[in-house]
């Protein structure tokens, strides 16, 4: 039956997770550069208006990571008209919710957004369209994102990214901030998805319709922006540190700064296995060229 | 100008009308009927059928579309037609009406909307771009990488160059790239423009680029409001306008194909009927009633939407001759199919003409026209909504109904006569109860399917796309020995080979039989044998084979002798006065005497083959072994003997020293030659031996004709193919035929 499910669904028609970063610290610190927040809705908005119109059957949701929780926006395929309203008025709601679960004492300098329960949310959706039926359209992730780095959320990102890789779901990333973001950097190569840092942030949309609209599809037959350099720099389990060089425990590959007894992963204990391999392997070796 | 408005000129008037080639192409097939050899108005019809009915040169190329005959895109095709059609009827004097009725045998495309539209001329297409529903359903058209161009290209004013859009192509991907911007440009989305350096720069409609940039900016609008709830009161369900839009489709398809079944009447024309008709149902003579064609058949199995498509088609197509623009029609259309299903809307907020089409839509299934107390409206079911959504998509598809056993039993539970009409085409209808319908597939009914151009894999997809929804969840719902065998019974039809044969029977004895059957089969003729009954089938044309090689040998000769003659009378005629008939020399005799002797004799061994006389035969072999004798003599004495040419008396024409110039010079293809002929001659003589003993077999049977007739009639049939007179003799398998 599948010449069947292949005439319902038309090559380009795509399912897309919008990511939008809404962690206030970093909205705040962007005030000097004239790019605002509500600026970006606009190109957002816009961007998401021009994705409905390519096809009808695509479907967009919008997620918003906000700093302390993550929540549904907007969802195209229950709401029918006034799009822009619609997203408006649950981003506000959010933004309020989120506010009031922060503590004021919590922040120095720019917070960071969480980032891996909207990337997890995002797949949770997926899966739940995966499981309607073997016709689904071809789901993406697009993640515009602006704040730095948690180093907290290494592990659960790192988590969701597999889990994307696994279910053959790319992850696009365009960083709105100053700085390269090494986890979505990760993420998009991991993934096969498309990272970009647009140079002007004026001129968003045209980013947007440029590199992040092609659908999977169209990808195979277009170039689209390769990452110069990936940042692969992984965080450890005990500090959460950015390290370039640390120890990896041998049964779990967890991550440490540090020379650690016991692993806190899995517990298994490093002295004594050191200690005993080399001998019992040095004694394996020297039986069979004695006899 | 769209081929409809434009009256049939002729010759001058063609070329004088029209500047540009490539904008009209259809000029050149009304001028090319118009200067037409045929002699006839039906001659004249099957060189425009002939011309205009030509599949692209390479399938998949788009460039290839230009050196077709019938240019660009399909509609083309039929437009060259209808044009060359007129230039006939200018040529015969024939009445407008009755070249309107010749609509040629074409194949059913389902095609795209867009097609249609792309086929518009420049001006009405830049019209319809005000719209901007238009634009909206326009887009969703294309190709996905135009799509993203479209994007790309919406906020940027100025033209772009070619070449930095084909930075980002990769090389597999330069093919669809093409496509997509000769479909842009086809649409007149995309302007190309050439700049100083001669290089292409393409840049959007300004108009299109404007609503999409609103679309954009302030989402999507519906086309009009809906109707508030508390004036339109019985407001039907999404499942009775479903249910209601099914019913109307499936009695104007009944309709369409047999006016009489019909139990409803439907509202549309007859005139309208007539030209859905065309194409589809062929009429012999008025008496007999109306007979589905080949495409007919496909068209009733395609699905519910494809089928839309071809009748919207050639609603649109014949739109001027009622009077209504067809960029009206398009734009009414598509701005219908932006409505919302089930909400219903004020038919005053419509033009006269958009409401004399809701009426004939509404026959069709398309909208429901409901009647208030002061003011009428009406509701688009999911057949319009889905007008601009491409072709592929069936969300419409509605519950199948058909289960089918592994046994070729078919069951099919539905009310609808349409149904059933369809069914009959290939599967036997056993009975029939009020919600089902039970029958067979057999392969009688099959081969009469075939017969009517249906393709076993429209059978099968029809099947698996009707399965009731409680085997449409197993997989494969068509069982599997179902399927495999309807291919089979089709490819049973096309798997024969026919091949000219002669069946030998009635050998006088076993070592007989044996040495023919040996024979045959070291010359590779056997085809069948069957040892108990002492039979054999072998190919006709070994020996004439064989027998074209001498005779062309001989004619061979016989042109060089007279060849000779003509030069040597030529030189007479130079060294003297005349010719001197009493030295004529040799040469020229021996090849003439050669020529005719090989001549007579490959004419001899015709004669002995086809009557199989035994004299004839003998002496046949006789000849040819005289003069093999005679060959191998003259060998033996050009090669022993070393000075052979004092032996022949003088040659005074010269010729002679020629030949044998001639043949020392190429050596080798002599050699061949020399060979090939002993060869042959050896093979004939072989044959003839051959011969001589099956002659006498059938010198038994000589008595009884009827009988001896009998093997030469086809021995398999498939039982619906017209008489045997059509095909010539071929035998496979086990002979059937009595008397033994």
């Amino acid at each position: 039956m599948t010449p069947v499910s292949s005439k319902l669904y038309t090559d380009d028609v795509s399912l897309l997770m919008v990511l939008i970063d809404t962690n206030p610290y970093f909205w705040s610190s962007m005030k000097n550069t004239a790019f605002t927040f509500s600026k970006f809705l606009s190109h957002v908005l816009a961007f998401l208006n021009s994705l409905l119109l390519l096809n009808q059957m695509n479907q967009v949701v919008v997620i918003a990571t906000g700093y302390n929780s993550c929540d549904y926006v907007f969802d195209s395929s229950s709401s029918s008209m006034q799009r822009a309203e619609c997203l408006l008025e649950k981003l506000e709601e959010f933004v309020d919710k989120d506010e009031s679960l922060s503590q004021e004492d919590s922040v120095d300098g720019v917070g960071f957004s969480l980032l891996s329960g909207s990337l997890s949310m995002a797949l949770c959706y997926i899966q739940r369209v995966f499981r309607t039926g073997p016709l689904h359209p071809q789901p993406r992730i697009l993640c515009l994102h602006g704040s730095p780095d948690g180093p907290g959320q290494y592990v659960a990102v790192m988590n969701a990214i597999f889990s994307a890789q696994r279910s053959m779901v790319p992850i696009d990333s365009c960083v709105i901030g100053s700085q390269h973001s090494a986890f979505l950097q990760q993420a998009s190569y991991i993934t096969g998805g498309v990272y970009l840092k647009p140079q002007v942030s004026d001129g968003l949309f045209q980013y947007l319709s440029t590199v992040f609209a092609t659908d999977l599809h169209s990808r195979a037959f277009l170039q689209l922006p390769r990452p110069v350099g990936v940042d692969f720099r992984a965080s450890c389990f005990c500090h959460k540190n950015t390290i370039d060089m640390g120890y990896i425990c041998s049964v779990c590959l967890s991550i440490f700064c540090k020379h650690h007894k016991k692993c806190s992963t899995c517990g298994s204990n490093f002295g004594e296995a050191r200690k005993q391999d080399p001998s019992a392997s040095d004694q394996r070796r020297k039986t069979p060229d004695g006899s | 100008m769209i081929p409809q408005q434009w009256t049939p000129p002729c010759n001058k008037q063609c070329t004088n009308k029209f500047s540009a080639l490539t904008q009209i192409p259809w000029r050149v097939f009304c001028k090319k009927a118009c200067d037409a050899d045929g002699d006839t108005w039906e001659e004249c019809l099957e060189e425009c059928e002939e011309m205009c009915y030509k599949g692209p040169v390479l399938k998949d190329q788009q460039w290839s579309a230009y050196i077709d005959r019938a240019p660009g895109s399909a509609t083309q095709s039929e437009d060259c037609h209808r044009a060359c059609v007129a230039g006939c009827g200018f040529k015969f004097d024939i009445p407008s009406e009755k070249r309107l009725g010749t609509m040629p045998q074409v194949k059913i495309v389902a095609r795209n909307f867009m097609d249609m539209v792309a086929s518009l001329p420049a001006v009405k297409l830049d019209m319809l771009y005000d719209n901007s529903f238009i634009c909206e359903a326009i887009l969703r058209s294309l190709p996905p990488l135009a799509k993203k161009y479209v994007l790309q290209l919406l906020y940027i004013d100025i033209p772009i160059s070619a070449k930095s859009m084909e930075e980002s192509v990769l090389p597999d991907g330069f093919s669809k790239h093409k496509v997509a911007i000769d479909r842009l440009i086809q649409l007149r989305v995309m302007t190309e423009t050439f700049d100083r350096k001669k290089e292409a720069m393409y840049q959007l409609s300004p108009k299109f680029q404007f609503n999409l940039q609103k679309h954009i900016v302030h989402g999507g609008v519906l086309p009009r409001e809906p109707m508030p709830s508390n004036i339109t009161v019985r407001l039907p369900s999404l499942e009775e306008l479903e249910a209601y839009a099914v019913e109307q489709w499936e009695c104007f398809l009944l309709h369409l194909i047999s006016s009489s079944e019909a139990g409803k009447t439907t509202n549309i024309s007859s005139s309208m009927m007539k030209v859905f008709q065309r194409g589809l149902l062929s009429q012999r003579d008025d008496r007999e009633p109306p007979r589905l064609t080949e495409s007919g058949f496909q068209f009733l199995l395609m699905d519910t939407n494809a089928q839309l498509w071809y009748i919207i088609r050639e609603y649109i197509t014949n739109a001027e001759e009622r009077g209504v623009d067809s960029a009206d029609l398009i734009a009414f259309l598509l701005e219908l199919s932006f409505h919302v299903t089930g909400k219903a809307y004020n038919t005053n907020t419509l033009t006269d003409i958009q409401r004399s089409i809701t009426k004939d839509l509404s026959d069709l299934g398309l909208v429901k026209l409901q009647q208030g107390r002061k003011e009428s409206w009406f509701i688009p079911t999911k057949l319009a909504t889905n007008l601009s959504i491409s072709l592929a998509d069936t969300t419409s598809r509605k519950q199948g109904f058909i289960v089918i056993e592994t046994n070729f039993r078919l069951y099919a539970y539905s009310t609808s006569k349409l149904h059933c009409e369809i069914l009959r085409l290939f599967a036997r209808v056993e009975y029939q109860l009020p919600n089902l319908i039970v029958g067979a597939i057999t392969k009688e009914s099959l081969y009469k399917a075939f017969q009517n151009g249906i393709t076993a894999e429209q059978i099968i997809s029809f099947l698996q796309q009707n399965a009731h929804p409680r085997v449409a969840e197993r997989i494969p719902s068509v069982p599997e020995n179902v399927t495999d065998q309807i291919r089979l019974w089709e490819s049973d039809l096309n798997r024969v080979e026919m091949m000219p044969a002669h069946l030998y029977d009635e050998f006088p004895s076993r070592d007989v039989f044996e040495a023919a059957c040996d024979f045959a089969r070291e010359y590779g003729g056997l085809l069948w044998e069957d040892s108990k009954q002492m039979r054999i089938i072998v190919k006709a044309d070994i020996l004439t084979e064989m027998k074209e090689f001498l005779r062309f040998l001989g004619t061979a000769m016989l042109f060089y002798g007279i060849w000779m003659v003509r030069v040597w009378q030529r030189d007479a005629a130079d060294s003297h006065s005349s010719p001197d008939y009493d030295h004529f020399p040799w040469i020229i005799h021996a090849f003439l005497g050669i020529g005719t002797a090989l001549c007579a004799i490959t004419c001899l061994g015709h004669v002995a083959a086809i009557s199989a006389n035994s004299f004839c035969l003998s002496s046949y072999m006789f000849i040819i072994f005289v003069l093999l004798l005679s060959e191998v003599a003259m060998a033996a004495d050009v090669m022993l003997n070393n000075d052979w040419e004092k032996d022949l008396p003088e040659d005074p024409s010269g010729r002679f020293d020629d030949f044998v110039e001639f043949v020392i010079s190429n050596k080798d293809v002599f050699r061949w030659i020399a060979l090939f002929s002993v060869l042959a001659q050896g093979c004939s003589m072989l044959f003839a031996t051959m011969l001589r003993i099956i002659g006498k077999v059938k010198k038994y049977s000589h008595e009884n004709e009827g009988e001896y007739a009998e093997p030469w009639a086809p021995l398999l049939r498939p039982p619906e193919l017209p008489p045997a007179t059509m095909y010539p003799p071929y035998v496979i398998g086990e002979p059937v035929y009595k008397g033994v």
